[in-house]
């Protein structure tokens, strides 16, 4: 499999072993993981893990100034933490960044399915290539969520402590609803000669299920702003997002991590590893009933946080400081526990 | 390879007019004929030939031609790829074959006139001019080559990415699988390449990985070679010829410098001390052997640590072709797999797919 792609600067790539089989069936082969590690040497290692549009750049940093998908949190994280510690985060296997996936190999649409199993099994690929043993912290938002399960789950001993954003064992019907909605627009994009378009208006219905009712009330005038068709405020707000999302992602991407979400179960009873599970008040794609399943389940020691947030799915992101203060006291647990560990 | 002296070709009948989809009669249709498949002709039988025989059993493809050191065997209709094979893995020659002729290439090359020439032929620095000549003159001409061998494209990459000439060449094979990805961003690379670093020489990456892991020297060499990425005779990878060669190619066709492999310094694969790339892995970082490229520096290859981001650290079966755009920018990164006899005409096969994309002549 070729592959080709625009590397930014302190960007690692690394290679997957040779025939990488997958959960449902077939392999990848010559695959990579690209991925960021910054932080100072031998310092314990936390795996932050983004939502499905995120990527490695989790923040910024000397070699890439660019504010990444966790800046705040992260920041509020460091000033916090006191000790050292290094992050380490990765683009999805399938997405649209710079591992392997429909944009930059030749396989376009052609792309297999990938699971979150998958990614876990990515995860720890990695660590292997970067001669890392164990994490202190894997902690996932969303769909990296997910993968922090998923990678927990399959490799209890390369991980002393999962903190999840945001995320569950499983989805629950309603939320695959929505997302079997976007992939049906993605198709009559594709059908219709404007992927792009059909990219940036599934965003666009994801975004109204990110975000609670009662943040819109609070962001958006109701009377409409253009009369003949009529145009609501919100409408520039969600086509904004919309085709700011379709320019750097592209329909199989979106449509392989969206099909990924609904595909993901894990058994809590397979869960060993402590878990501090983060749930919001107000999200509905992600409820804090399901994340309070998942803690039930879970065989090892676990604990429900629920965070009081107007802002719904997408509060893992937002409540920097509510996210930083349960990360903290995740991250000195797990560097407490026995060894300062990472490199071998 | 021998070649016999330029000849004009005799007036050779047209093939047979071939049916393109869209011209068929709604009867034909109906009856269920599919198109013709594209028809190659597969030049060199070493270990890259034989791998592309036996890929053509899966393959969509009729094979039209072989040629050999004594010569070709041509069948309209097509030969039995498996019996070629068998002939050549015997040690036999294709004048074995019953349809076989002791002809120049240049002349089967152009009596044949396949959809597709597979160019498997070992790289021969001291044939590179003539072999460029041979092929150029068959472009030129309309006719369709995927290069394995490198020779021919060390002494004419820029003239082979002309864009008369770009639509009706292959160069997956040569650059171990990114050699279309160069193609599609020639004008980029072109306009704003400032720098080259490539890791190209999967062979030589498999033996320094055995050092690494504590095998002697021959041990790695065995290794490599049942791993498929030695060649018996490894000479032109352990030396740093190949990879020289490589780089050449690439600072032709990106550059429009003409770089002498033989002129690039370098260093034997065997003067590597395994005690200091153990040490070096110990430490998180490991050796690769780098080619280089920018207008300002000679061209160099030399063995390099390189560590973890570096995009340099390919895995086993791997190479890396990186192009730089100035000190800040992102760099353009091309990663192949196709290496060994069986990625090598696995390519080739993927290259003659794409220049017969529209069909067969």
């Amino acid at each position: 499999m070729s592959y080709a792609f625009f590397i930014s600067q302190g960007t690692g790539l690394a290679a997957l072993p040779r025939h990488f089989p997958l959960t449902l069936g077939g392999r990848l082969d010559g695959a990579v993981l690209a991925y960021e590690l910054r932080g100072p040497e031998g310092a314990p290692v936390v795996a932050l893990l983004g939502g499905l549009s995120a990527g490695r750049h989790a923040a910024s940093s000397e070699d890439d100034p660019e504010p990444g998908w966790f800046e705040k949190p992260l920041e509020r994280l460091r000033a916090r933490s006191g000790a050292p510690f290094r992050w380490l985060s990765i683009d999805y296997l399938g997405g649209a960044g710079a591992s392997s996936g429909p944009v930059s190999t030749e396989l376009g649409e052609g792309f297999p399915q990938v699971t979150t199993a998958d990614q876990a099994r990515a995860l720890a690929s990695l660590l292997d290539f970067l001669g890392i043993e164990e994490l202190a912290l894997a902690a996932g938002g969303s769909f990296g969520g997910l993968v922090a399960l998923a990678f927990a789950v399959r490799n209890p001993k390369r991980v002393r402590q999962v903190l999840t954003l945001g995320a569950a064992h499983a989805t629950h019907p309603a939320a695959t609803a929505l997302r079997s909605i976007q992939r049906k627009i993605l198709t009559l994009g594709a059908a219709a000669g404007d992927g792009g378009r059909g990219v940036a208006l599934a965003r666009e219905l994801a975004l109204v299920a990110y975000r609670s009712a009662e943040e819109f009330q609070d962001r958006f005038a109701v009377s409409p702003i253009a009369s003949a068709p009529p145009r609501f405020p919100v409408e520039e707000f969600l086509e904004a997002r919309g085709e700011a999302f379709a320019r750097r992602f592209d329909a199989a991407s979106y449509r392989i991590l969206s099909t990924a979400i609904d595909l993901h179960r894990i058994d809590p009873r397979d869960l060993r590893v402590p878990l501090t599970a983060v749930a919001f008040s107000t999200d509905g794609l992600v409820p804090p009933w399901l994340v309070a399943e998942l803690v039930r389940g879970a065989r090892g020691p676990a604990r429900l946080r629920v965070v009081e947030s107007l802002r719904g799915h997408d509060a893992f992101l937002v409540e920097a400081d509510a996210v930083a203060e349960i990360l903290t006291e995740a991250l000195h647990e797990a560097c407490d526990a026995t060894t300062a560990g990472g490199q071998s | 390879m021998t070649t016999s002296p330029t000849l004009s070709a005799p007036a050779f009948p047209s093939p047979p007019p071939v049916f393109r989809q869209g011209s068929l009669t709604v009867g034909f249709r109906a009856s269920g004929s599919s198109p013709p498949r594209p028809s190659l002709h597969l030049v060199g039988l070493g270990k890259v030939g034989r791998a592309v025989l036996r890929e053509l059993e899966r393959a969509p493809f009729l094979l039209r031609a072989v040629s050999d050191s004594s010569g070709t065997a041509f069948a309209r209709e097509g030969l039995d790829a498996a019996r070629v094979e068998a002939v050549k893995r015997r040690g036999g020659s294709v004048t074995e074959l019953p349809s076989a002729r002791a002809i120049g290439l240049p002349l089967a090359l152009d009596l044949v006139r396949a959809d597709v020439v597979l160019e498997a032929t070992p790289t021969l620095l001291d044939a590179a001019c003539v072999k460029w000549n041979l092929y150029s003159r068959f472009l030129w001409g309309g006719g369709r080559v995927a290069f394995a061998s490198k020779d021919a494209l060390l002494a004419g990459a820029d003239e082979i990415l002309t864009e008369e000439l770009r639509g009706r060449v292959g160069l997956r094979a040569a650059l171990g699988g990114t050699g279309d990805g160069v193609v599609r961003r020639l004008e980029l690379l072109r306009a704003r390449c400032t720098d080259v670093a490539i890791v190209g020489n999967a062979s030589t990456t498999a033996v320094v990985l055995g050092l690494e892991e504590g095998l002697g020297w021959e041990e790695a060499l065995t290794r490599a070679v049942r791993l498929g990425l030695l060649e018996p005779n490894p000479e032109q990878d352990l030396d740093g010829t190949d990879a020289a060669v490589k780089l050449g190619i690439v600072a032709r066709a990106v550059f429009g410098v003409a770089v002498d492999p033989r002129a690039v310094p370098r260093a034997h694969a065997r003067t590597l001390d395994p005690a200091l790339l153990r040490a070096r892995r110990r430490r998180g970082a490991t050796t690769r052997l780098v080619a280089r490229f920018d207008r300002a520096a000679e061209p160099r290859v030399a063995f390099e640590e390189v560590r973890p981001p570096s995009l340099l650290c390919t895995g086993l079966d791997r190479v890396a072709y990186t192009f730089g755009f100035g000190p800040a920018a992102p760099r353009l990164v091309l990663l192949g797999d196709s290496v060994g006899p069986a990625g090598t005409a696995k390519a080739l096969l993927a290259d003659a797919a794409a220049l017969t994309a529209g069909g067969a002549r």
